[in-house]
């Protein structure tokens, strides 16, 4: 029984070789979720112009840093299908508060009234495709990375 | 991703369900008639003579299936609709005997959605992709709908569809502001709730009353002012609805 210290070598390496990916993340801040620049300069466009938060507020610090916006990151499948299901089937259509004008409507964003939808909400700022692409620039940048195909766009046309 | 939400639906909703579900729709069927109270009943009403005056018109339903990208489509058995024409013989089958008005049972007429207060489609739905409103409008929800057809076999007025093929293959449908379809889905005459929540009346409705025909009426039945329950309680006129002996009470109303 002298291997002892061996084993207690051997499971101690193999923790931290397995859990290196999060140390090495907490330790250089790298952002897993934002695959490439495309979103990075996205949110920087969108920050500036027309300067409305996403559907899911941001604390107002992160947002002055520059930080990624957690909230919708994690949160913007879920936040979609409850959309989906307040429209489509309690009728509710009111627009988060801060995207409202002075009569509650939604505000005009690039000549569209933003409204709680899919393609007239989300896609309004969030720039579909340039002409001749063939993916949706924004969401596709992430869902492409984390080889996810939503279906929704089979209905959801975008021009 | 190799199953989604629709997929699983699909699976759970034929295992639940058995055939006999469709057979019993039409079962328990209540004599109370349903709305009242503060939250509206929408409803149709179809002037007959007018409609009837236009036989060739086509604007109802050009501005509905353009605005809701309802496809042509060229092959008759994949046809889809939400709002069409129809002669006055299949709209009521056996109202015009043999020494009736021959020339009116030919003329063509619009016919919809029921929006029935007692939806027998609403009853077969195993996944209640298709529900009733407290409005009483009888919506799709397409994000549920699994493809299975008992609500075109519930539906004694034909009034669903169904994609047998992709409708937009080249994606471009006419309205990008609204959701197209897929292959696999049922659809159907919404009564416009997008509109509705605005305040405007559907798209047929507005075509109908631009072209100066007026042949169709869109309101609240449950408000005793209103226009649409004034027609229907018009003493000078007969007021019809469809299969009415089924008991699913109908929301669209035809003045003869
Ligand atoms: C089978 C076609 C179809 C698919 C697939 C589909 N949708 Fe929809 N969706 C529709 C239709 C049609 C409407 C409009 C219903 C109405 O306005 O009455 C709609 C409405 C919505 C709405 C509210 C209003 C709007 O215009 O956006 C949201 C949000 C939504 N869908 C989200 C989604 C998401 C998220 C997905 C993918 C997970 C998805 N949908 C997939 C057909 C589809
Ligand atoms: C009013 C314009 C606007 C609309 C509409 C909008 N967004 Fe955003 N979105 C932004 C802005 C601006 C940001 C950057 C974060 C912030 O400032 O809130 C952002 C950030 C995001 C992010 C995080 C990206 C990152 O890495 O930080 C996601 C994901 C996202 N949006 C998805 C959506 C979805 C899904 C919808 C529809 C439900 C939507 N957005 C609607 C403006 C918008
Ligand atoms: C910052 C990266 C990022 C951006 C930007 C982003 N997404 Fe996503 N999205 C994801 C990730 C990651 C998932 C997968 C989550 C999972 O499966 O656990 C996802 C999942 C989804 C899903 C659910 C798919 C499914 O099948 O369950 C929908 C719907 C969706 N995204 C819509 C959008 C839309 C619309 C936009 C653009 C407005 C967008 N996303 C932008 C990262 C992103």
């Amino acid at each position: 029984m002298n291997d002892k210290i061996k084993i207690v070598i051997g499971l101690v390496s193999f923790l931290v070789l397995t859990s290196s990916p999060f140390w090495l993340n907490i330790a250089t801040g790298t952002d897993w979720a934002r695959p490439n620049e495309v979103v990075e300069q996205e949110v920087a466009r969108l920050r500036a112009d027309p300067g409305l938060p996403c559907a899911l507020k941001q604390s107002d610090k992160e947002r002055a840093q520059g930080r990624p916006n957690r909230e919708m990151i994690d949160k913007h499948m879920a936040l979609l299908l409850e959309w989906r299901d307040q429209v489509v089937r309690d009728g509710d259509r009111e627009v988060p508060e801060w995207w409202q004008d002075a009569k509650g409507q939604g505000r005009v964003v690039r000549g569209r009234r933003l409204e709680k939808s899919l393609s007239g909400g989300c896609l309004v700022c969030h720039t579909k495709k340039k002409p001749g692409e063939t993916e949706y620039k924004f969401c596709d940048a992430c869902h492409t990375y984390v080889q996810i195909d939503p279906y929704c766009w089979d209905c959801h046309v975008v021009p | 991703m190799d199953t989604t939400r629709r997929d699983f639906l699909k699976a759970a909703g034929f295992t639940v369900v058995s055939a006999g579900s469709v057979v019993s729709a039409f079962a328990g069927a209540s004599s109370s008639e349903v709305s009242g109270g503060d939250v509206a009943r929408w409803a149709m009403v179809v002037d007959l003579k007018r409609c009837q005056r236009e036989a060739g018109c086509d604007k109802c339903w050009r501005a509905c299936h353009t605005a809701h990208n309802v496809p042509d489509l060229d092959d008759p058995r994949h046809e889809i609709k939400w709002i069409w024409k129809a002669p006055f013989e299949h709209i009521f089958p056996g109202q015009v005997g043999e020494y009736g008005d021959l020339r009116r049972k030919e003329l063509p007429a619009v016919v919809m959605c029921n929006h029935c207060d007692n939806p027998p489609c609403v009853k077969v739905c195993p996944t209640r992709a298709t529900f009733r409103r407290d409005d009483g409008v009888v919506v799709m929800d397409p994000h549920r709908c699994i493809g299975c057809r008992y609500c075109i076999v519930g539906c004694p007025y034909g009034s669903r569809s169904f994609n047998f093929v992709d409708p937009w293959p080249d994606r471009k449908p006419p309205n990008m502001d609204y959701p197209t379809r897929m292959r696999g889905v049922v659809e159907k005459c919404t009564f416009c709730p997008e509109r509705i929540v605005k305040g405007e009346v559907p798209y047929c409705v507005e075509a109908c009353d631009k072209a100066g025909i007026g042949a169709l009426t869109f309101g609240d039945i449950s408000d005793p002012g209103s226009s649409v329950r004034k027609l229907v309680q018009s003493a000078d006129r007969v007021v019809l609805r469809r299969k009415p002996e089924l008991g699913t009470r109908p929301q669209v109303y035809y003045l003869v």
